[in-house]
């Protein structure tokens, strides 16, 4: 032990110390500085703490800051506006609440005002941004978290992952060629957004090699700018190993108009509805839509993505009419003249009336008829929803919100308002449901006001402690409902509470609170922007 | 002073997480039957499960609260609950002169605020009986020789059997040894006798924790054997190691220190059994650093509160030593605005002040320090820690956390004003002064979350 440095020393006596001073053969006798005022003692583990206790103190005493070699990166400078102090509070409760839509309303809100969050919040919020599969969501959060946002992005791998600060097309086509599975995702899904052709041949080069699972995924971002250029790939795709593939390839054809599919299977109803024969059979087989199928599929109806397989529920042919009826351009069904509302009529009095209905209801959505949309919602799914079978009863909600999704909003508030008219004196209902949920913006004042009696209903009814699905529509409705009808809300629904379990009670209550601090995020808006 | 409440500020007054969640829970005007205020206070009466509601008064200068519900807390929700609606929603609140109950408990207020002062400056203490303290002094400094004696012999015992033999000792070695050190009445040696069997626990490079304490503990020893022949200030630092509590008279002599004060960093710890709350407040003048420590027995909770940011004339007195830190509030007047302190002006600096309080007070845990014209380093590939940068090129660790980024995030890479503890290793941040406002650590979120309070 002849270093005399002081951490050399320290680390001595440390590795000394392990075996004991009892087997300390001698002390060194080293000349470091602390031991200048040592008392000489006979006893070697009080030597040893002696020259512990003073080297201890010695090191601490001369400790000294590091060097510090890097230049730091340039601080920020911008010149963004940050939103007001109530604003900030207002953020910070949105926070609280924990409800994306809620939050995203704060953000938009803030950029309609041209601020920004407050520095502290741009952490989290970015943080959420990277977290979040929802495009619009991340790019409010990211809008909100401005400049100073960018500028904080490029010093956490996460947030630079996500891709929240800007990234080249080099290191995009890096993460596609280099990256993990998530990574090539999140690379393609913005690439889809910039340059889709550029994209779908990076998508057809690594085609081969890559697993038939994230063919599939790959190929449904695909929905994205879709156009009729994709058409040859996706043709190309029918042809591939994964049915999960094929399938999807021939969804994203059917979305394109005058396609080859498209027209593939315009014949096959022409063929398979009208078969060719003289006009009154065919008004009769119109009027009962009276379908001829085959037996079996050849090999190009089983390429078309046909298939004759019982599923969901129903047999073969079924599933196979609900197959040609969600792929088929809709068109070819009016072809003869009738209009999409005798057929939708006509289709709900057919045998095939669920797969009909379903499968139209599908090509809808993916058509962008609204056409069509409007016939099946008020022929077909409206009306009837109090006698649909089980099945159809299941799936109702969820294309019913497909559907009122397409409409532009006034439409579709309408709409969901004429189908709540019929609900209101209904204690539950799962319509009601479909229709709220399917309106996804701010409602107006009107659709307001029918929620609020739809829900003081059921909030009335004994039962609705045991309403679980009560709870989810009271969340909804806390943040698409018209603030400015915060106190009527109020008052409607504190009418009648003793029933109510301290749960509910407490869910209400926040429903209420959220509300009204949409309300003060509206206004406290609206008033910094005038300045 | 009435314009500064958010609810940020509001809830970091509440003693635990779960008083903040019920004091949002309260903060509902439909549960209000009637709010009011003045230029100085609030008040309201709430609607709680009792048949009538309970009477709450906050005044808004220190602040204080009194509710008439049965909760044992401090502030309880109710208190917390209309401090909340004063911040978010002041219109409910009718302006006007006091009710009765308000103005009683405002008067007493005062009262005892006088009665205070004039009893700091006649000095009139109760009357002891001098002698029988004395002799119980001496029978303490007697029992705690003979057991500052054993653990001598104890710890040079332990340093010849080494390290490798104490690691492989049971719990009961250690309990046993620092119950005996509370039985010779010095609570402060059992301590760090637990410190010492912790240190074998802590994972990698413990041989040296291990040392140090060791080092630390020998020192202290040595120098109690020797007491007499030592400086006064290192008696007192030694006397406080050991575990003697300084008297109310005892502190009452010392001398009083005035000035504007900023509390500039909260923090609440649990050590062993108690609840120590630690609150640092800072003088504008010269920077100077002072500790009030609160404890709370386990059920009980800590009754003084003070919230980061807040800065006021006070008056403190030190507790005795050789690097006064500890100290205790013996008045204080209306809140003021804040503004920063004088501070070091590089890490060079801020080192040798460590330098010297090692030196005259070798068991110094953890330093104050004021640091000015620092820069926040994010984690890189070269150094995967947060750091702290002076214009000097030096650099220190940071004491990690979520909060660094939001402090990155408000600083946006320019320097700043930090105020935290170092141990040797770490600095622990507790807040920044950043373009005219004071950004401080929050005590309850979970992870740390920083709060602006100015």
């Amino acid at each position: 032990m002849n270093n005399d440095s002081p951490f050399a020393s320290w680390m001595a006596l440390a590795n000394a110390g392990v075996l004991g001073a009892n087997r300390l053969s001698r002390l060194a006798d080293g000349k470091g500085p602390w031991r200048a005022a040592l008392p000489p003692v006979e006893d070697r583990a009080v030597a040893y703490l002696h020259e512990a206790a003073a080297l201890d103190a010695y090191r601490r005493a001369g400790e000294e800051p590091l060097a510090n070699e890097a230049t730091p990166a340039p601080p920020f400078r911008g010149d963004e506006r940050v939103c007001s102090p109530l604003a900030a509070m207002h953020l910070e409760q949105a926070l609280v609440f924990s409800l994306p839509a809620l939050l995203k309303q704060w953000c938009d809100a803030a950029r309609r005002a041209d601020v920004v969050a407050p520095p502290e919040r741009i952490p989290g919020l970015l943080t959420r941004a990277t977290s979040t599969a929802d495009e619009e969501f991340r790019q409010s959060l990211l809008a909100a978290a401005g400049q100073r946002g960018r500028w904080l992005a490029q010093f956490n791998a996460d947030w630079r992952l996500a891709g929240n600060a800007e990234i080249s097309p080099a290191q995009r086509r890096e993460a596609w060629e280099t990256g993990s599975e998530a990574e090539r995702l999140q690379a393609l899904r913005r690439w889809r957004l910039h340059d889709p052709s550029e994209s779908r041949d990076a998508v057809a080069s690594q085609w081969a090699s890559d697993p038939a699972g994230q063919r599939a995924t790959f190929l449904s971002e695909f929905a994205t700018a879709l156009s009729p250029e994709d058409e040859p790939f996706l043709e190309s795709c029918l042809d591939d190993r994964s049915k999960q593939v094929r399938r999807t390839a021939a969804e994203l054809l059917s979305a394109i108009p005058d396609s080859q599919l498209g027209a593939r299977l315009a014949q096959r109803v022409g063929t398979w509805l009208f078969g060719g024969p003289p006009e009154d059979r065919v008004s009769k087989r119109l009027a009962n839509l009276d379908l001829q199928l085959p037996e079996k599929l050849s090999p190009a109806d089983l390429r078309d993505s046909l298939e004759l397989k019982a599923m969901d529920g129903m047999g073969p042919m079924a599933a196979l009419v609900l197959r040609l009826a969600s792929l088929a351009p809709l068109d070819s069904w009016t072809t003869k003249g009738s209009t999409a509302v005798e057929l939708a009529a006509a289709a709900a009095k057919c045998d095939w009336a669920n797969a009909l209905t379903l499968g139209w209801s599908t090509a809808a959505v993916r058509q962008r008829r609204l056409d069509w949309s409007e016939a099946l919602l008020s022929e077909t799914w409206l009306p009837m929803h109090a006698s649909l079978d089980e099945s159809m009863a299941k799936r109702q909600s969820e294309h019913v919100a497909a559907l009122l999704a397409a409409f532009p909003q006034d439409k579709a508030q309408r709409l969901a308002e004429s189908a709540l008219q019929s609900e209101v004196g209904a204690a539950t209902t799962s319509l009601g449901d479909a229709v709220l949920y399917a309106c996804d913006f701010p409602w107006g004042a009107s659709l307001s006001q029918t929620a609020t009696q739809c829900l003081q209903t059921r909030l009335a009814h004994t039962d609705a402690t045991y309403d679980h699905s009560l709870r989810n529509l009271l969340t909804w409705t806390s943040t698409r409902i018209d603030p400015r009808l915060a106190d009527v809300i109020e008052r409607a629904w504190s009418l009648s509470q003793d029933h109510w379990s301290d749960n509910l009670a407490a869910q209400v209550s926040s429903t209420l609170a959220i509300v009204r601090l949409r309300r003060e995020m509206a206004d406290e808006f609206r008033t910094t922007a005038q300045f | 002073m009435m314009d500064h409440w958010t609810s940020q500020r509001v809830l970091e007054l509440a003693p635990d997480a779960a008083s903040a969640t019920a004091g949002r829970s309260q903060a509902n005007v439909t549960k209000w039957t009637s709010l009011g205020h003045d230029d100085v206070a609030l008040w309201g009466e709430v609607q709680g499960s009792g048949k009538r509601p309970y009477q709450v008064r906050v005044d808004l200068r220190e602040p204080a609260f009194k509710c008439s519900c049965p909760s044992r807390k401090f502030p309880c929700k109710h208190s917390l609950g209309i401090l909340l609606l004063w911040a978010d929603r002041r219109q409910e609140f009718a302006a006007g002169p006091p009710p009765d109950w308000v103005a009683e408990w405002l008067a007493s207020r005062e009262q005892r605020a006088r009665d205070k002062q004039q009893k700091a400056a006649s000095g009139v203490a109760k009357p002891v009986d001098v002698v029988a303290q004395a002799k119980r002094s001496a029978k303490r400094e007697a029992n705690v020789r003979a057991g500052v004696e054993q653990l001598r012999v104890w710890l040079t015992d332990l340093a010849r059997q080494g390290f490798a033999w104490a690691q492989s000792q049971p719990n009961a070695y250690w309990a046993t040894a620092a119950a005996r050190m509370v039985d010779f009445q010095a609570p402060g040696l059992a301590r760090r006798v637990r410190e010492l069997g912790d240190s074998t626990a802590s994972g990698a490079g413990w041989q040296q924790l291990l040392l140090s304490r060791m080092a630390r503990l020998h020192l202290a020893l040595e120098g109690y054997s020797r007491l007499d022949a030592l400086p006064s200030s290192t008696r007192d630092d030694l006397r406080a190691y050991v575990g003697w509590t300084t008297t109310r008279d005892a502190l009452a002599e010392q001398p009083i220190e005035t000035g504007v004060w900023t509390v500039a960093g909260v923090s609440v710890e649990q050590e062993d059994q108690l609840t120590v709350q630690r609150t640092w407040l800072v003088r504008h003048s010269d920077g100077r650093p002072a500790l009030l420590l609160d404890f709370a027995a386990p059920g009980q909770t800590l009754t003084q509160v003070l919230a980061c940011g807040s800065t006021f004339p006070a008056s403190l007195t030190y507790y005795p030593g050789s690097e006064p830190l500890r100290a205790a509030l013996q008045s204080r007047d209306e809140s003021v605005p804040p503004a920063p302190w004088p501070a070091h002006r590089d890490l060079a600096q801020a080192f040798g002040r460590f330098a010297a309080a090692v030196t005259a007070h070798p068991w110094q845990e953890r330093w104050p320090m004021s640091l000015d014209h620092m820069r926040l380093l994010p984690p890189d590939e070269q150094r995967p820690v947060w750091r702290l940068a002076d214009r000097q090129s030096h650099q220190i660790a940071l004491a990690s956390g979520k909060l660094l980024w939001q402090l990155l995030s408000v600083s946006g890479g320019h320097e700043f004003l930090a105020f935290g503890e170092w141990d040797g290793s770490a600095f622990d941040l507790h807040g920044a002064w950043i373009e005219n406002a004071y950004y401080s650590v929050s005590r309850f979120a979970n992870p740390p979350s920083l709060v602006r309070s100015a």
